[in-house]
């Protein structure tokens, strides 16, 4: 029996864009403690190997630093298991890239880093399994990169496990062609035991025609994106693919890795998934109508590892002026207490106060009628109009409610 | 407050006034001349009710000059429904404020100074007069404006917005504060409506909008660098599959090469022999041409011998023929020529002879000019020695021209006339001696002394200026005149300088003046003069009909014909053949020899053109015979330069024999390479090593450059590193920077908004809530005809800004308005908004220094009537006006007079008195 843990897409030296300077570093750290703690979950699972699907790094031109960092903590000390890389669409062999500087460049093979630069069969030492590595040379490509194992058949009496190490898309949807196409049934035909895949950062099992599930991607070792995200929980990351905001490269948020076991060769891998991440990103949205602000406040105020949980929360519905004016507590709750880069919108919430707080808000004067004026913008059909309105309309109460008599 | 009456002594010029029971409301007019103390009253209203404390040392030039008394004013006033008494004894603490009780009694409330001040202050409205609603009511003199909008006092503004409805609530007043200073945040100045106003630079948003534009260009310089980076990674890729399939080729080429090679050796004895043979059968072919050439070129040459030879025989017999016509036409020459010289010959010898006749013809005529001349040379010379006689006579006689002439008459006739006038004056001493009396001497005027003839006549001596007369035995007499003699001198002097010019135009003439006759002898000598000038003109006139140009041409004219005619006579020496001495017989001789001489030369003329004809055939005929002659001898020089050439070369024996030999040879040759022909592969190995070679190199030098492109290319995304973090930091730095511009502008837009929004609401409700101000304001202004404005704009702070044209075509400033007008205007505003502040229960009063000074009569009688009806107030209004108490200060009261107004005299002495000036 093998036992190896299956990473991909570690996408180390993220490029992030939508958060402030230090949040964008603290996410990017986040990323190499996951890395280490990969590290640390295969000494605990006692894996024999990891086998790690490419994107290691989010570019074949990150710096050195972040380069010359990742190698030592795979790695890692005597006595730890060796681990298999291949060269992802992020970052290709490419001449003069990442993997042609130091450390990367050494002569294979390491002590337990083995980086796989060709399309050949490589023996595991001490055990009887064959890996067949297909690394990327190009950021994209119509080819099929395990198209190669076809030449590698399974040999009469062979008794290694044979797994299958490569990045691309499974051809189980409509895609790109020019994105590293794998044929769906590639571990039934080129007689493989387990397909390790890279490049979707959702983790997904597929099934063989045997029913049983030897293809998997396993996700990301710590989460990238903001899960069920839209164009407003961007975080500026840019896929290469063609399709980049597709659905396929939404993680769930946690950070994880597979942990596989197969008990011989033809045997049915045992998959589960091993919680990696060090940071949760969550997305979430409150109607507030109704709601008590004080509850809403307790709620994010009481949750664990607030320091550890990357927040997007937005706020739609309706609130009285009093209760909108407590809304920026709230929103130093999830600013400080939250990991760096936490934010909230409250852009979606409109604010209608009774006749009693309406009076006491704005008088009966000139600002009476401002307010009325401001609300017949609310419904003008011009967005920008629209939406200046709507801003204008928070500040007025904002502003008024600052300068009533204490 | 109103006033029910004051009492002021020692203010000034006021040495006691006192004014009681004013009416509380309506129109009091107080008038007096200028410099009755009207100002000087109002001024010690201010002091007692607001401006002053009584311990005020301010209001020492208001203490009575030459008097020691100190000011005192009192003032009884109603305010709150009570009245009151202030009384300040200027320059001391002596204050006092008293109400009047129920009974009618005063009850002194404090005799401080400061809390009587402060407390009247209270009562009358503050404490400075030119402030609070007296900024309105109260008017110095010659004031006509509005108080300046940012001057007008607030608490006014906000007791009109208490009347006037809620203009602006406190809450209102924060909110703008607010969002004037948060509007200020992004903009300089003030707001103004419709107008699009930039963002101020150095604010927020500025700076975050260049830091934005400056970090998206280093993005986009970053974006660019990875995307040439990307392009670089394609070609990359393609080089290394182009390097793989350039291997490929190497290697196939590389394998060809080598078989080649190995083909190459193994026919290389074959290829010896076959080369060998080429080389055999190509030196064969080329001695079996070389001599079928040389056989050819002797055949050649030989031919063309022959062709040259046979040229040269016609060639001789042509110039033999053309030198015998050439011979011909030489001797019909000679003969012509003969026959011309004899014609020539003989007209030479006519032609003497004519010439002869025609000379002899000519001395003739040369005889008979020169008689004429010689005829014409002597008048002339007759007349020129006369003409000489005459201007010798003119020259020794000379005369004054014209107009000396005249000026001499003149001159002559002044003498005369002086002479007489001298004559005239001078005294005459007539001396009538006694009978026997001895001869007196005299001396008259300084002339020599002589006798006195004795004459039966006693004479009379004229006497200029002094005579002495020596009367023997009696002794001597003197008479002189004066030592000016008046017009004596005169006629003297003018005598003298008449003498002088007379003399010396006598003198010019040669003529001494003393001679009695010198002017008869001057008068002769012109008459004489002209005479011999009008022959001498005659004589000259003659002279040059004869000789035009002088004697010297006739001279040289009858010299020439004199040597003429000795020419002719040596010229005619022929004995022989003597001509004729008779004209006629000359002519008639000349005429026949030019006849004979005519034919002759018709025939010289026809032989010439002969002689000429014949030159030109003689010189054809020659050109010909050497052209033929040319002709003969090229044909002999190819003759003889084939026949050399031929000669050079060898026989035809010795060719025939050599071609004979290169037949075989090439023929053994022949078969000799049949015998070694090659295969298709054995003859082309060579080429095809020579190919494989080229190929090989070819691709070894694609490969180069293709290792050069992939080596540039891998140097370049070497170069990459950190490139990726670079473009994460500065796509984080936009995306902040776009996020905080976009926030900070949604903020700036919205506080625009709300900007904007507050100052159209306030508009609105600022001329909702003034309505009643402005209508009754531009009421006023209609009834006084001020212009044709339908609207007057008001601006918050309640006072007119604008009016506008009854088209509402445009909008004039106040300040654009006549004086007159703005003073119309500002006391229309201030009676309108000081009504509204007051109240039947509580009137208030205004106190009007010579008010309206810029008003017509017409406008002074209608603001009389609105002055009026303003002091009285409407309750019906909304909002109700007040009844004010108008004081008005006047030197014109029949302005203001009307029956209703209370009209006090203030020269009247029961009112006042004033100190002495």
């Amino acid at each position: 029996m093998v036992r190896f843990l299956h990473a991909a897409d570690l996408h180390l030296g993220l490029r992030v864009t939508r958060f402030e300077a230090d949040a964008c570093n603290r996410v990017c750290e986040a990323r190499f403690i996951a890395l280490q703690r990969l590290r640390e979950r295969a000494a605990e699972l006692q894996a024999d190997f990891i086998l790690i699907a490419g994107d290691v790094f989010d570019d074949h031109s990150v710096s050195r630093s972040d380069a010359a960092r990742a190698f030592p903590i795979l790695e890692s000390s005597s006595g730890s298991c060796p681990v298999f890389i291949i060269p992802g669409n992020h970052d290709p062999l490419v001449p003069g890239g990442v993997w042609d500087r130091d450390p990367w460049l050494r002569e294979q093979p390491h002590l337990r880093v083995h980086f796989l630069r060709k399309p050949e069969p490589v023996a595991v030492p001490n055990l009887p399994v064959t890996i067949f590595p297909c690394p990327l040379r190009q950021r994209r490509s119509m080819d099929d990169p395990t198209s190669w194992i076809e030449n590698h058949p399974r040999a009469e009496g062979d008794r290694t496990i044979r797994l299958g190490l490569a990045h691309g898309s499974l051809n189980i949807m409509p895609l790109p062609d020019d994105d590293h196409v794998i044929r769906p049934d590639a571990a039934d035909r080129y007689g493989l035991d387990y397909l390790a895949l890279g490049h979707w950062h959702k983790r997904l099992l597929h099934k063989s025609s045997d029913g049983i599930e030897r293809t998997a991607y396993c996700g990301t070792h710590e989460p990238m994106a903001f899960p069920g995200g839209n164009a407003s929980l961007s975080t500026g990351w840019l896929s290469y693919s063609a399709d980049g905001d597709a659905e396929r490269f939404q993680d769930s948020g946690d950070g994880i890795a597979l942990l596989v076991e197969i008990e011989a060769p033809n045997a049915p891998p045992r998959i589960e998934p091993v919680h990696i991440g060090r940071l949760r990103w969550k997305a979430e949205q409150q109607d507030v109508t109704g709601l008590s602000l004080g509850s809403l406040i307790k709620e994010y105020s009481h949750r664990d590892n607030p320091e550890l949980t990357l927040l997007r929360l937005t706020l739609a519905g309706v609130m009285d002026p009093q209760a909108y004016a407590r809304l920026e507590e709230l929103r130093q709750i999830v600013q400080h207490r939250y990991h760096p880069g936490s934010s909230m919108d409250a852009d979606g919430v409109l604010i209608e106060p009774n006749a009693e707080q309406l009076a006491e808000a704005v008088g009966a004067g000139v600002l009476k009628r401002v307010l009325e004026r401001l609300k017949d913008d609310i419904h003008s059909a011009d967005p920008v109009t629209k939406r200046t309105a709507e801003h204008a309309l928070k500040l007025l109460y904002r502003i008024a409610w600052e300068e009533q008599p204490s | 407050m109103i006033i029910e009456g004051f009492e002021i002594e020692n203010w000034t010029c006021i040495k006691k006034l006192k004014v009681t029971g004013l009416p509380a409301t309506g129109v009091i007019v107080l008038h007096g001349p200028n410099r009755t103390g009207k100002s000087s009253l109002v001024q010690a209203l201010r002091a007692c009710l607001m401006d002053n404390s009584s311990t005020s040392t301010a209001l020492k030039n208001r203490y009575p000059k030459g008097s020691g008394e100190k000011p005192t004013v009192s003032v009884t006033f109603i305010a709150g429904g009570k009245a009151y008494r202030i009384k300040k004894c200027f320059g001391s603490n002596k204050s006092e404020l008293a109400s009047r009780t129920s009974t009618g009694a005063w009850r002194v409330e404090t005799a401080t100074a400061a809390e009587a001040h402060s407390r009247v202050c209270d009562l009358a409205g503050g404490n400075d007069s030119g402030k609070g609603l007296h900024q309105l009511l109260w008017l110095t003199q010659a004031e006509f404006q509005l108080p300046d909008p940012k001057k007008f006092d607030a608490n006014v503004q906000a007791q009109l917005r208490g009347i006037l409805g809620v203009l602006q609530t406190p809450l209102d007043d924060r909110f703008i504060e607010r969002v004037r200073k948060r509007w200020n945040e992004w903009h300089s100045g003030q707001r103004k409506a419709g107008k699009q106003h930039t963002i101020k630079d150095g604010c927020r948003l500025a700076q975050n909008q260049n830091k934005l534009n400056s970090a998206q260009a280093d993005l986009e310089a970053c974006e660019s660098k990875f995307k040439e980076l990307e392009a670089q990674l394609r070609q990359t890729s393609e080089l290394e599959e182009r390097r793989l399939d350039l291997d490929r080729q190497l290697r196939e080429q590389t394998s060809e090469m080598r078989k080649c090679q190995d083909e190459r050796e193994r026919s290389q004895t074959r290829r010896a022999a076959r080369k060998l043979a080429e080389e055999r059968f190509s030196s064969a072919e080329k001695e079996n041409a070389a001599a079928l050439e040389e056989q050819r070129q002797r055949t050649e040459v030989a031919q063309r011998l022959a062709e040259a030879q046979e040229a040269v025989v016609p060639a001789k017999r042509s110039v033999d023929s053309r030198e015998q016509v050439a011979a011909d036409l030489e001797r019909k020459q000679t003969q012509q020529k003969t026959s011309l010289t004899q014609r020539r010959d003989q007209q030479r010898a006519l032609q003497q002879r004519a010439n002869r006749v025609t000379a002899k013809l000519r001395a003739m005529d040369n005889l008979e000019k020169l008689t004429a001349a010689r005829d014409a040379l002597q008048r002339a010379q007759g007349i020129a020695q006369a003409v000489a006689t005459i201007k010798t006579y003119l020259v020794q006689n000379p005369v004054p021209d014209k107009k000396k002439e005249e000026e001499l008459k003149a001159n002559r006739q002044k003498i005369i006339q002086l002479q007489a006038d001298c004559d005239a004056a001078s005294m005459m001493l007539r001396l009538v001696p006694a009978e026997g009396a001895r001869p007196a001497q005299l001396a008259l005027d300084g002339a020599p002394i002589r006798l006195v003839p004795s004459s039966p006549t006693p004479p009379a001596y004229p006497v200029r200026r002094k005579a002495e007369l020596l009367i023997p035995d009696w002794g001597r007499v003197e008479l002189s005149r004066g030592t000016s003699s008046g017009d004596l001198d005169q006629i003297e002097a003018d005598l003298r300088q008449c003498h002088e010019a007379y003399s010396a135009a006598l003198a010019l003439a040669g003529i001494a003046a003393n001679d009695p006759d010198a002017f008869e002898q001057l008068l002769r000598r012109i008459a004489e003069h002209d005479l011999k000038s009008n022959e001498l003109q005659t004589q000259e006139q003659e002279l040059k009909k004869f000789a035009p140009e002088g004697l010297d041409p006739l001279q040289r004219k009858v010299l020439e014909l004199e040597t003429k005619l000795k020419d002719v006579a040596a010229t005619d020496s022929d004995e022989k053949n003597p001509l004729p001495d008779e004209r006629n017989g000359l002519e008639k001789l000349r005429t026949d020899l030019n006849v004979g001489i005519g034919e002759l030369n018709g025939q010289i003329a026809s032989l010439e053109a002969d002689l000429e004809n014949l030159e030109a055939k003689l010189t054809h005929g020659r050109a010909d015979v050497m052209s033929a002659k040319e002709r003969l001898a090229g044909f002999e020089a190819t003759a003889n330069s084939r026949q050399e050439e031929l000669g050079r070369l060898p026989s035809e024996e010795q060719i025939a024999s050599r071609v004979d030999r290169a037949q075989r040879s090439l023929a053994t040759a022949g078969d000799e390479l049949n015998r070694s022909e090659l295969t298709i592969e054995e003859s082309t190995v060579d080429e095809r090593l020579t190919t494989c070679n080229e190929a090989v190199k070819a691709l070894e030098k694609q490969i180069r450059e293709n290792d050069e492109r992939y080596n540039r290319n891998k140097g370049r995304l070497e170069g990459s590193e950190g490139l990726h973090a670079e473009r994460a930091s500065l796509g984080a730095r936009v995306d902040e920077l776009t996020r905080l511009t976009q926030r900070e502008s949604l903020e700036k837009d919205a506080v625009d908004r709300l900007y904007e929004l507050f100052e159209e609401c306030r508009e609105k409700q600022l001329g909702t809530l003034l309505g009643p101000i402005h209508d009754r304001v531009l009421n006023w202004m209609r009834v006084l005809d001020i212009g044709d404005y339908k609207e007057v704009r008001f601006s918050d702070s309640f006072l007119p800004d604008k009016l506008v044209r009854r088209d509402g075509t445009a909008e004039f400033s106040i300040d654009e308005e006549s004086t007159g007008a703005q003073e119309q205007i500002g006391m229309l505003v201030r009676v309108a908004l000081g009504s509204l502040l007051t109240s039947a229960d509580e009137p208030r009063t205004a106190v009007l220094d010579d008010p309206l000074t810029h008003c017509d009569v017409g406008r002074l009688n209608k603001m009389r009537v609105i002055l009026r009806r303003a002091a009285e107030g409407d309750p019906k209004l909304n909002p109700p006006a007040g009844p004010l108490q108008v004081i008005i200060l006047t030197c014109h009261p029949e302005w203001f007079r009307d029956e209703r107004a209370t009209v006090i005299d203030l020269e009247n002495p029961e009112v006042m008195q004033r100190f002495p000036e």
